[in-house]
This record gives structure tokens, C-alpha cells and sequence, in this order.
């Protein structure tokens, strides 16, 4: 009897000392940091809290800021050895830390480099680093023709087609159709864009390139006679009046996020984020894809999240991230408005559409397989020099083939100083 | 008398402490209360001038060791054309905007000195505008530097037959449009001036009076002359300052404004000293190029400062001065 009790006894302590402390152990706890407005911030949270949830042994505490004050803070804790766990980024402003060593190389982690395969073919790029996967995209937004169907009435052009783009010659036609002219002043456009988003995307629709190769360029390619023939077709829709004067950035046209809004511009080029407004306005709309050259292309912005290379829990933050680039956490990640970055995903998050409804958003599944980026290079002075040539193209004040010369020969020089610094 | 002085001699003994004993504690005092300020100069304006001096010597993006390339950096710059254009734009910046803020702001208090009706409310309308901080004005001209008819200034223009202007992305433009709104500014030089003019005798005006002078000729031979130092004073400051040789944050607000946040504006033709210093530190994170540029932006500034001390020792009438 006493050996019994003695034995229970002992289980007892056993279980106190060992095993109660295990199951009372704190969960990992890891940083996770995006950008987000306050509304936005809410669904994420929602986001973070299922999966710790679902994930008791990991605690992911989130932050939260706006989008100035967020890429700051980025700077400045990567520079300072202390950014979070796991860093939310976009191609375009990551491009300064990608060579910079300070993320982990995912393709250490056990599913990594199989879970990249399953992304839309550019967002891979993206991530891909001198043979190193610098981050999991979780999410892509893209641009695609929004336009105010009123407008189209009046000018007894037909609605846009939901699913098939319109070529360059018949986006030109109808773009003429739709702008209007008064007194010899343009009282309404047809079309508004970012002119350095869209000489980029034309360059691609002509098939022709900026560099060789998006994530680590060696050689600028924008001197051939298919971006040439791009920055002719861009300038034609300037001329020609479709689209306001790139110069007029800040005026009674807005830009292309608003632009239908204004009231005198008849298609926008933007991205479901822009939706809400144009539907607070109570105005009829309607979405297309991307109107096409020899090939399909659209701006797609690719959301990735890294891991910071010094962080202490590689381990549970790949968890996470596995999760959130899963098929499962892809459909609800989408949820935030952002499209899957896991293209096994999209058929399930077109049955299940967020905030639209799915005529809305077919345009955007349509083109999300033709995003394409600009190139990615870590001096930004690549950009702020570059685009005087196209800019000076649109002027008048070079031929396209003097831009398009003018273009490589300054890109490549700053190509040259990067890639020999590498060395 | 003197028994009381010795009475009083030995019930408190006068122990004479060395003149050593009392220099010494004085000093130690004054090192006790002048560290503060010393330990922060050194932190922050000694060592840090000299880890920029050394980095200005080197190539460095922060996240890898600086590596020395020598003067590299000082003779890169000279073959810059932004460095060149910069240069440039804050020295049109730095004349045209002083000009404004000097020229109007005493023309302004000049005429508000003689009290007319009204005047506390035109003080305090033209002193307001000079309180806003520049990015926020940054933030306000985007109305009134719109492009077409949108714009405020080219509304503004219309009413006299001059065609709307693209004030921010036409390269020869843009620096325009931040000299233009020094007339935000020319209320915080009134106030200086207003208080300068106050200051002064008014018997030199009564006398001037009795001789016949006219308003011009008092201005220019009595209100000039006593307000010299006020404006040397001004000078200096607009020219090492933000409206000057410091301009920085207004351009850069108009650039990112303008949609050219990877470069100054169209051509960098908003670019300015400290902007290009800016973008090569924490855009292009070439640290050790914006630290040369640092040392030249110094070098400038010294240079303006020996010429404006010579103007202000030639034109400085002080009343002890013979």
C-alpha cells in the first residue's frame, strides 16, 4: 500500500516538475510588421489571430503603421540589426535591402523552395536572389481598365469586354471616341495612367524588355525595336489626346487611382483598392483587363514577406509564413484585398470574393497570370535618370531611338558600378 | 573698536584658504556645470563631424563596412551634373529668396512703422503664413502649383492674358516655384525690421524734416543706414539657413508632390545642396558621397560666412563706433 502511494506519489511530482511546466510554457513569440490603414490593420489582426489560434506554441504580435511611417521604420531597424521577425515588403521598396544580406534565405527552411513554385511565375522572380529565396509572396495587386460607364454611353463606344483585352490599335480608337474636345480644350480624356508605370508595361506587351533580368539586373535591353516601338505607341496615345499630358500630374485630372471620380476621365488604370470610392460615388462601373500589344502584360505590385536574417526564431516564422502562402491561408489572406500571390488559390477565393462581386473582379483574375515588374535595382538613382529619356521622348526633344539609346547607355552605366561592386 | 574686531576674531577664527584652493573649486564648478553642454557636443556635433569627414573618404551603404576610396568622392562630385545643377538652384534659391524676404519684408514694416489703421491685423495676417513649417507648405502650394486651370497661381495669372503654367514638372520652372513662395516668408523678417525701426531715434527724422528732406531721401539716408546691422543680421541668416545655403525640405515636398520621388523633380530640376545630399544618403544609400557633399556644403558656408562678416564690419554703424 505504501509502495503504491509512494508511486503515485512520485508520478505526481514527476508530472508537476516535468510535464506541467511544458504545457504552461510560453508560446514563441515573434514580430510580425506590415503596412496597413486602421481598417486595413483590423482584417490583418483578424489574420494574425486565427493563426495563433491555430498555433499554440506561437505568439505572433503584430504592428501595424502607415505607409511613410512604416517604410522608415524598415530602413532604420534593418540598418539597426533589430527589424521584426518576419517583414512584410514590396518589390518596389525592397529592392534597396534585397543585396543587402539582411534577410534569411528561405531555401534553408524544410517546404520553402517547393511552396515558391506553387506562386504566379513573375512573383518567383521577384524573391529570387543569386540563387537565394529572399521572401514568400503572399499577395498581388494589379491594375487593370476601370471605367465609368455613362461615358462610354454618351460616346456610343460598347462596354469593355470582361475577359478579352483589347489590342492597341482598337484601345486607340475608341480612346479617340472618348475624349472630348471644346473650344480646342480638352474638356474630357479617354484614359489616365502613370506614365512610368505604363511605358514599362508597353515594353513588355511589345515583347521587348528593360533589362535582362528583373530581381538582379546585369544588362539594360531597352534599345531594341520592340521598346522602341513601345515608346512610339505611348507617345501616339499622348498626341493623339487619349490620355492627359504626363505632366499634368497634380490637376483637374486626378491621377490614375481617382481619375474616373473626377468626372473627365473616362477610363482609370487601378487596382481593387480603388473600387470603394468609385463605388461611394454611386457612378456606374465597369472593369476590363489591360488592353494587349503583341503580348498580354499589367502592372502587378507583389507583396512578399521576409525574414529578417538575424532573427531567433527562423523556425516559427516560416511556420507562419508557410501558413499565411498556404492554399488555406492564401483564400483568406485575399481577404484584405490583396489577390492571391498562390495562384492553387484563386479558384477558391473566386468562389468566395471578398469585398466585389466577381464581375468586378474577373478583369483582375484574368491579368493576374500577366503582371509583370519593372526592373528591380538597388540605386534608385537608375530610375530618376532613366526616366528623363522617355520623358524628354514625349517632349519632342528626342527621337524614340535616341531615348530609347540615351536610356541604356545612362541605365547601364549605373548597372555597371552596382554589379562591379558585387564583385 | 579694534577689541571688538579681536573679539570677534577669535570667537570665529578666519581659517585663509590658499588662492589655489578657492581657483580650483571655481574651476572644477565651471567643468561640473559647462560638461553638460560639452558631453552633448561631443556626441553630437564633434564626433559625428569627424565620423562624416572620415566617411566622406569612403564607400559605405550602412549595412557593409565603409571601405576607403580616398577622394574619390570630393572629385566624383565635381563631374556631377545634378551636383552642378544643385549648386546652381541653391544659389538662385538662396540670392532671389533672400532678395524677396529682405526686400519686401522691409517694405512691409516700413509701412506698417508708421502705424496705419489696421495694422495689428496686417501684422499678425503676414507673420502667420512665415510659422508653417515647410512641408506643410509643401503640402498647401500642391493647390496653388496645380497644373492647367486647376491651379490657384495659374488662375491667379489668368486674369492678366498669361497661359497656365506647369509650375512644378517644367524642369525651367520648378525652381521658380519655390523662390515665388519666399513671399510666404517675408512676415518673419517684418517683425525683426519692425522692431529694428522701432528702435530708432526719432529725432533723426524730426531734424531731417526741418531740413526738408523727403521720405525717400530719409529712408535711404537715415532707416538704411541704422538698420544695417538688422540686415546683415537678416542676410546671414537667410543665406546659411533654410531659404538658403540649408534649403531642403519645401523642393522636397514639391518633387514628391510632382510624382518624382526617385529623383529631384523632372531632371532633378528641384535639387538643391542638401536635397542631393539627402538622396544620396538615405535614397541611394551612398553615405560616403553625401558626407563629401556635407564637407562641401560646409565649405560654402564658410566661405559666405567670412564674405557676409566683412560686409557687416564695412556697413555696421554702431553709435560708439567712431
Amino acid at each position: 500500500m505504501k509502495k503504491s502511494i509512494f508511486i503515485l506519489f512520485s508520478v505526481m511530482i514527476l508530472f508537476v516538475l516535468v510535464v506541467a511546466p511544458l504545457s504552461l510554457a510560453a508560446p514563441v513569440q515573434i514580430r510580425y510588421t506590415r503596412w496597413a490603414g486602421t481598417e486595413e490593420a483590423k482584417d490583418f489582426q483578424a489574420l494574425v489571430n486565427e493563426f495563433n489560434k491555430k498555433n499554440p506554441g506561437i505568439k505572433v504580435v503584430a504592428e501595424f503603421l502607415p505607409w511613410g511611417a512604416y517604410w522608415q521604420k524598415i530602413q532604420t531597424t534593418l540598418i539597426a540589426g533589430n527589424a521584426a521577425d518576419v517583414i512584410s515588403l514590396n518589390a518596389g521598396e525592397a529592392v534597396k535591402y534585397i543585396n543587402k544580406g539582411v534577410f534569411y534565405d528561405l531555401s534553408k527552411l524544410s517546404g520553402a523552395r517547393e511552396r515558391l513554385t506553387e506562386m504566379a511565375k513573375n512573383a518567383q522572380k521577384i524573391v529570387t536572389y543569386n540563387g537565394q529565396i529572399v521572401g514568400m509572396p503572399v499577395g498581388i495587386g494589379l491594375r487593370v481598365l476601370v471605367y465609368n460607364k455613362a461615358m462610354f454611353d454618351e460616346a456610343g463606344v460598347p462596354y469593355l469586354d470582361p475577359a478579352k483585352p483589347l489590342t492597341w490599335e482598337q484601345f486607340l480608337a475608341i480612346g479617340k471616341k472618348l475624349t472630348k474636345i471644346e473650344n480646342g480644350q480638352v474638356t474630357q480624356y479617354a484614359f489616365q495612367a502613370d506614365s512610368g508605370e505604363l511605358h514599362k508595361i508597353l515594353i513588355n506587351q511589345a515583347g521587348g524588355s528593360i533589362v535582362d533580368n528583373i530581381s538582379a539586373p546585369k544588362k539594360v535591353t531597352i534599345n531594341s525595336p520592340e521598346a522602341i516601338a513601345a515608346l512610339k505607341y505611348m507617345k501616339s496615345l499622348y498626341d493623339e489626346q487619349v490620355i492627359p499630358p504626363y505632366k499634368d500630374v497634380i490637376g483637374p485630372w486626378g491621377n490614375q487611382d481617382n481619375a474616373i471620380v473626377t468626372g473627365k476621365v473616362a477610363i482609370m488604370f487601378t487596382g481593387p483598392w480603388s473600387l470603394g470610392t468609385v463605388k461611394e460615388k454611386g457612378m456606374k462601373y465597369g472593369t476590363a483587363p489591360m488592353f494587349m500589344g503583341k503580348e498580354r502584360s499589367t502592372v502587378g505590385y507583389v507583396n512578399f514577406n521576409a525574414i529578417a536574417k538575424n532573427t531567433k526564431h527562423a523556425k516559427e516564422a516560416w511556420k507562419f509564413l508557410d501558413w499565411l502562402t498556404s492554399k488555406e491561408g492564401q483564400i483568406r489572406f485575399a481577404q484584405t484585398g490583396d489577390l492571391p500571390a498562390n495562384i492553387s488559390a484563386l479558384e477558391g477565393v473566386k468562389n468566395n470574393p471578398s469585398k466585389y462581386s466577381a464581375d468586378v473582379m474577373n478583369a483582375y483574375y484574368e491579368d493576374l497570370q500577366y503582371i509583370s515588374m519593372g526592373p528591380m535595382v538597388s540605386d534608385a538613382k537608375f530610375y530618376g535618370d532613366c526616366d528623363n529619356y522617355w520623358r524628354d521622348f514625349l517632349d519632342g526633344k528626342l527621337t524614340a531611338e535616341q531615348a530609347a539609346a540615351g536610356y541604356e547607355k545612362a541605365g547601364q552605366s549605373i548597372l555597371d558600378e552596382i554589379n562591379k561592386k558585387k564583385k | 573698536m579694534a577689541a571688538v574686531q579681536e573679539k570677534i576674531a577669535q570667537q570665529f577664527p578666519y581659517k585663509k584658504r590658499s588662492q589655489w584652493s578657492i581657483a580650483k573649486k571655481n574651476a572644477l564648478w565651471g567643468v561640473v556645470l559647462v560638461a553638460p553642454w560639452f558631453i552633448g557636443y561631443l556626441a553630437f556635433s564633434f564626433i559625428p563631424n569627424l565620423a562624416s569627414l572620415y566617411l566622406s573618404f569612403t564607400e559605405w551603404d550602412m549595412f557593409s563596412a565603409p571601405s576607403w576610396v580616398g577622394v574619390s568622392n570630393y572629385l566624383k562630385l565635381l563631374h556631377d551634373p545634378v551636383f552642378l545643377l544643385s549648386i546652381k538652384n541653391t544659389f538662385l534659391i538662396m540670392i532671389f529668396s533672400n532678395l524677396i524676404g529682405i526686400g519686401f519684408g522691409l517694405l512691409v514694416a516700413v509701412v506698417l512703422a508708421k502705424d496705419p489703421p489696421g495694422r495689428y491685423l496686417f501684422r499678425t495676417t503676414l507673420y502667420l503664413p512665415s510659422l508653417v513649417m515647410p512641408v506643410a507648405m509643401g503640402m498647401m502650394m500642391r493647390q496653388i502649383y496645380a497644373s492647367g486651370d486647376f491651379g490657384l497661381l495659374n488662375q491667379f495669372i489668368g486674369w492678366f492674358g498669361i497661359a497656365p503654367q506647369r509650375w512644378l514638372t517644367e524642369p525651367n520652372m520648378a525652381i521658380w516655384a519655390v523662390i515665388i513662395a519666399a513671399f510666404w516668408g517675408i512676415g518673419g523678417t517684418m517683425v525683426i525690421f519692425l522692431a529694428g525701426l522701432k528702435g530708432i531715434n526719432r529725432e533723426y527724422y524730426e531734424a531731417a524734416m526741418i531740413d526738408g528732406a523727403s521720405p525717400f531721401r530719409k529712408f535711404i539716408h537715415i532707416t538704411l543706414p541704422l538698420l544695417a546691422p538688422i540686415i546683415v543680421f537678416q542676410l546671414l541668416m537667410g543665406m546659411i539657413g533654410g531659404s538658403g545655403l540649408q534649403v531642403f525640405e519645401f523642393p522636397a515636398a514639391l518633387a514628391d508632390f510632382a510624382g518624382a520621388s526617385n529623383s529631384m523633380g523632372y531632371h532633378d530640376s528641384l535639387g538643391t545642396l542638401v536635397y542631393y545630399l539627402f538622396m544620396n544618403g538615405f535614397r541611394y544609400f551612398k553615405f560616403g558621397l553625401a558626407s563629401a557633399l556635407a564637407w562641401y556644403i560646409f565649405g560654402i558656408a564658410l566661405v559666405l560666412g567670412v564674405i557676409i562678416y566683412f560686409l557687416a564690419k564695412r556697413y555696421n554703424f554702431y553709435g560708439t563706433e567712431e
